[in-house]
């Protein structure tokens, strides 16, 4: 084929592959459809992830109970809890990224697009192999989502289960360690003219900060499981300490770096969120990028924290540390409520969320400094106190923020509003099913309840707190259900997205809803750029031009 | 690229001190722990230095170049994801793995467009005709400025139709509506 | 001093800071969702986008917290003797017990007595270490196969259990009485029913216990 200058070709000038069918999604090179997939695998994932917590949960509802053996149980925790982390938030976190931060860049896509396109395959095969072990004889992997030897040593727990569950999580974290890489190098070097590093918005910077823990932290967690394959082979290695201690060591060294990689992006979020819907612009924008990258550098030094009874790790160092998040985290929430104080605030879905992310992500993170004082943590360690404080963190606040972002960004990416009043109903289930589900569980740890047990007796005094929890964890289902009916609706019954339905500030949307290939065009060009809020600027250029001319 | 330099640069030196209290503050400190921190630093640090290459060597800005397929990543996956099962269920499974494996490298070659070329639609931003147009490759070169069709999302939602001319009934109730509302204004004027 | 009693102290404290930090910060959301509504707002509050002095003041504040809740760990750690309970060097224990876990129940062996404990933990058969009450009393935990932990709840302590590892843990128990102690690592199927039992007797009645040989008292 060969075109001349000037003549215009209205027909597709492109053989073979069809840019909407199935291939084209699945071979695709566009930012956008590979992060639509990364997410979209991640949400479905989440329904996986999810009802497995609700089998737990029907299981606890009273003492004794035999919904689930104990066997079935500890497959079920471990497989909740791994999937939640390696195949749902941490890959929704990167993901959402990679869709994101080309657009808010004014970037046509991502560097080497079809590197991240093996990393998208590398995840979902990942996640493939890890349930797979379902259906091995020995049932899925049962020692927990971090999988201490000498527990996960073929001596202890053979079966094909652990190995596919070691599979399962290299391949997919070598997947998101990739994505990770090139969305950072697109970040750093790919921006479009005008778009200075301190001009990229807060959301941009998260995910700055996000992918520069992947980069230092997901390699140590291969070396981890590379460690645990060779136990597969060789049990006979953990009989010696140090293997054991290492691994924790390693293991966890990745382990506190993903909490973050699982709640960055979902502050930055919550800030472009309530920036928009206060209608002005972020508040203390350069303390709080600061405050991201020095929690950031920080997360790499707090991994001890995990370790405090181990009576093996440099206690005093790793609470001193784990005590100076606070620094990083006060600014985020000085910023963030500064922000809705000098704020006019409009209550759609994503502000709901986005607002409620607030107080119940300061419980996780206030219990947080608890359990990073080692004199409380010997009695916290292990105990549903724990299991309430990362829940708080990870479902009351990230899953929270997760929404918040899905409902804001659902118009951009799919050119379909959500209905609000389906969304303010998912959003009332959760605010009351997340509380009554987690909020007992610090008294359960405070009474001795240890985690990761199937059952209990009555005379222990669990079952008040128990019962609560399962029926908050029903209202949660059924606010699950309400959000895929929503998707549903808007899917169907399509009330069609401007490319700005919010009155937002960042360049994504400055473009149609859904951005064509290369995300900006003729007819939807680059806006100038001068701060992190472009359209901002350019909505109260034009109110100052007409207040002259008025 | 200052700011890159300052974040990665402050990241290798903040973790650097945190390491030396470590180190002198709180002995005694396993050598398992100074060895992580080495480790990471480097691995971030080995990152900014390839930045700063990828920098020194011009390639920043808008880029230009795309490929216009992934199947080579498909492949490169799937026999990774297949070679890595080998070790669930015996390492034969790496002699299929080796297939896709190069089936993939094969692929990879040709799924990346000719310099200058960018496939469908070409419409980016600020593009500018770069010189005469070039052997176009499975897409549009940058030359050409091939026109998107009417209909693509790229020229956004369509034009609302014009405002319909007011119906005769509607006009008339308009009119009558605007004058109580002059009549009325003047009356409060009056007061 | 005391687990119990150190853990006790600091969580009062502790929860105290955190409920009037969680008061503050959901008090302003409320109070701005109350006044800031866009309905009763035509102007912004405020415009500033920034305010350094401010913003740098109350980082020094959050770096002041940080030393005060720093040194609040610090000095309980020590006072746990950084998890390993009393100091060595003020007290000679008046019992050494060896504790050996193994999936899934657990063996205690006195080093001054050829007495050992063990049982099957299934039902009603679960080990009882009986120890001199009002006495430093010394725990050796290791393991046999995996890792395990050594945890009383009724005394905020807990300390792991390793094998080819062994970790200490002194304390005291003030009273006579009978607790439960519980595995707190995971462990594998039978991991919830891991439960022992300590029985602190008067002094006379425990050396008793070691004279017979580990016969019930
Ligand atoms: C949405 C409602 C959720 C419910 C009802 C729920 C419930 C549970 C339950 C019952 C356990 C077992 C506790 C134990 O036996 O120790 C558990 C463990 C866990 N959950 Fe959730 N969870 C939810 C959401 C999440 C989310 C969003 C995340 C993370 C992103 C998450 C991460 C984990 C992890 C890491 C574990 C630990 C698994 C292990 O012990 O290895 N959960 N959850
Ligand atoms: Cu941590
Ligand atoms: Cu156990």
């Amino acid at each position: 084929m060969t075109t001349t200058a000037g003549r215009s070709t209205p027909t597709e000038p492109r053989p073979g592959v069809k840019a909407g069918s199935v291939v084209g999604w699945l071979a695709s090179t566009d930012h956008k459809r590979i992060g639509l997939l990364t997410v979209g695998t991640s949400l479905v994932l989440l329904l996986v992830a999810g009802g497995l917590a609700m089998a737990m949960r029907a299981q606890l509802t009273q003492p004794q109970l035999e919904v689930l053996s104990n066997d079935l149980y500890n497959q079920f925790f471990t497989m909740h809890g791994s999937m939640m982390i390696y195949m749902v938030m941490t890959p929704f976190a990167i993901g959402i990224g990679l869709y994101l931060v080309p657009l808010q860049i004014g970037a046509p896509n991502v560097a080497a697009p079809r590197t991240t396109m093996l990393s998208y395959w590398l995840y979902l095969t990942g996640a493939v192999v890890m349930l797979s072990g379902f259906s091995a004889d020995s049932g899925a992997a049962d020692h927990g989502w971090y999988a201490y030897p000498p527990l996960a040593s073929s001596r202890y727990t053979p079966g094909q289960g652990v190995n596919l569950w070691i599979i399962g999580v290299a391949l997919s974290s070598l997947g998101m360690l990739l994505m990770a890489g090139t969305v950072l190098w697109t970040v750093l070097l790919k921006r479009a003219r005008g778009m200075a590093m301190l001009r990229m918005p807060v959301f941009s910077w998260s995910i700055v900060a996000t992918n520069l823990m992947v980069i230092g932290a997901f390699p140590t967690l291969l070396v981890a499981v590379g460690i645990l394959a060779g136990g597969r082979v060789y049990p006979d290695m953990f009989t010696e300490n140090i293997w054991n201690i290492g691994y924790q060591h390693l293991f966890w060294f990745f382990g506190h770096p993903v909490v973050y990689v699982m709640f960055f992006p979902f502050v930055g979020a919550v800030a472009e969120v309530l920036a928009t819907f206060a209608g002005r612009r972020f508040f203390g924008y350069k303390f709080l990028v600061l405050s991201l990258l020095l929690f950031a550098a920080l997360s790499m030094s707090v991994w001890g924290h995990h370790m405090f009874t181990t009576g093996q790790a440099a206690s005093n160092y790793y609470s001193l540390t784990s005590i100076m998040l606070v620094i990083p985290a006060g600014i985020e929430y000085f910023d963030m409520l500064a922000t809705v104080v000098g704020g006019r605030l409009r209550f759609t879905t994503p502000m709901l969320f986005a607002l409620a992310f607030l107080p119940q992500f300061l419980i996780g993170g206030l219990t947080g400094i608890m359990v990073g004082t080692p004199a409380l943590d010997y009695q916290m360690q292990d105990s549903y106190f724990l299991v309430a404080h990362w829940h708080y963190t990870l479902a009351a606040g990230s899953l929270f923020a997760l929404f918040a972002g899905v409902y804001f960004w659902f118009p951009k990416a799919s050119g379909r509003m959500l209905r609000e009043g389906l969304g303010k109903a998912h959003f009332w289930l959760w605010v009351a099913g997340t509380n009554l589900t987690f909020l007992p569980m610090f008294w359960l740890g405070l009474n001795g309840m240890p985690r990761r047990i199937p059952t209990y007796l009555p005379r222990d005094g669990f079952t008040t707190e128990n019962l609560i929890a399962t029926i908050g964890a029903g209202l949660l289902a059924v606010g699950g259900l309400v959000f895929i009916a929503n998707v549903v609706v808007a899917l169907r019954r399509p009330h069609q997205a401007p490319p700005d339905p919010w009155q937002a500030h960042t360049l994504e949307w400055a473009t149609s809803s859904p951005p064509p290939t290369f995300n900006f065009s003729e007819r939807y060009p680059i806006p100038p750029i001068r701060s992190y809020a472009p359209l901002l600027d350019l909505r109260e250029q034009e109110q100052s031009s007409r207040a002259e001319a008025g | 690229m200052k700011s890159a330099h300052a974040v990665v640069g402050a990241w290798a030196t903040g973790n650097l001190v945190l390491a030396l209290i470590l180190l002198f503050a709180f002995r005694p400190a396993g050598f398992i722990e100074q060895l992580l921190y080495i480790w990471s630093t480097a691995l971030v640090a080995g990152f900014g230095v390839a930045v700063l290459l990828a920098t020194r060597a011009g390639r920043v800005g808008t880029q230009r170049r795309q490929p216009r397929r992934a199947a080579a990543g498909i492949f490169a996956a799937l026999g990774l994801a297949v070679g890595l099962t080998g070790f669930a269920y015996g390492w034969w499974l790496s002699v299929i793995a080796f297939y896709p494996l190069v089936l993939a490298a094969w692929l990879a070659r040709g799924e990346r467009l000719r310099r200058g070329t960018r496939p469908w639609p070409a419409a980016l931003g600020d593009t500018e005709p770069a010189g005469p147009p070039r052997f176009v490759h499975y897409g549009s070169s940058l030359g050409t400025a091939t026109a998107v069709p009417a209909e693509h999302a790229a020229h956004g939602p369509p034009a609302p139709p014009p405002p319909r001319p007011p119906h005769r009934l509607r006009k008339a109730a308009l009119l009558a509506a605007g004058a109580r509302a002059v009549v009325e204004m003047l009356r409060r004027r009056r007061r | 001093m005391p687990f119990s009693t150190v853990f006790d102290q600091l969580f009062t404290v502790w929860a105290a800071i955190a409920g009037g930090v969680f008061v503050l910060v959901t008090g302003i959301v409320l109070v701005a969702v109350l006044i800031n509504r866009a309905k009763r707002r035509r102007k912004l509050p405020f415009r500033a986008s920034e305010n350094k002095p401010v913003e740098l003041g109350y980082v020094v504040v959050l770096a002041g917290i940080v030393a005060a809740l720093f040194y609040g760990s610090y000095q309980a750690n020590s006072a746990l003797n950084h998890g390993k309970g009393l100091a060595a060097e003020t007290t000679t224990p008046a019992a050494r017990i060896d504790v050996t876990a193994y999936r899934w129940c657990w063996d205690f062996a006195y080093q001054s007595a050829p007495v050992t404990v063990t049982g099957t933990c299934t039902t009603n058969d679960f080990p009882t270490v009986v120890v001199p009450a009002g006495q430093p009393v010394e725990f050796n935990l290791t393991s046999r196969d995996v890792v395990h932990a050594f945890w009383l709840p009724d005394f905020a302590a807990k300390r792991d259990a390793y094998p080819d590892h062994v970790n200490t843990l002194r304390m005291v128990f003030p009273e006579e009485g009978r607790w439960r102690g519980r595995c707190s690592e995971y462990c594998g199927t039978h991991h919830v029913t891991m439960d022992f039992y300590v029985r602190a007797v008067s002094p006379a009645e425990y050396q008793q216990y070691l004279d017979s040989g580990g016969a019930a008292v």
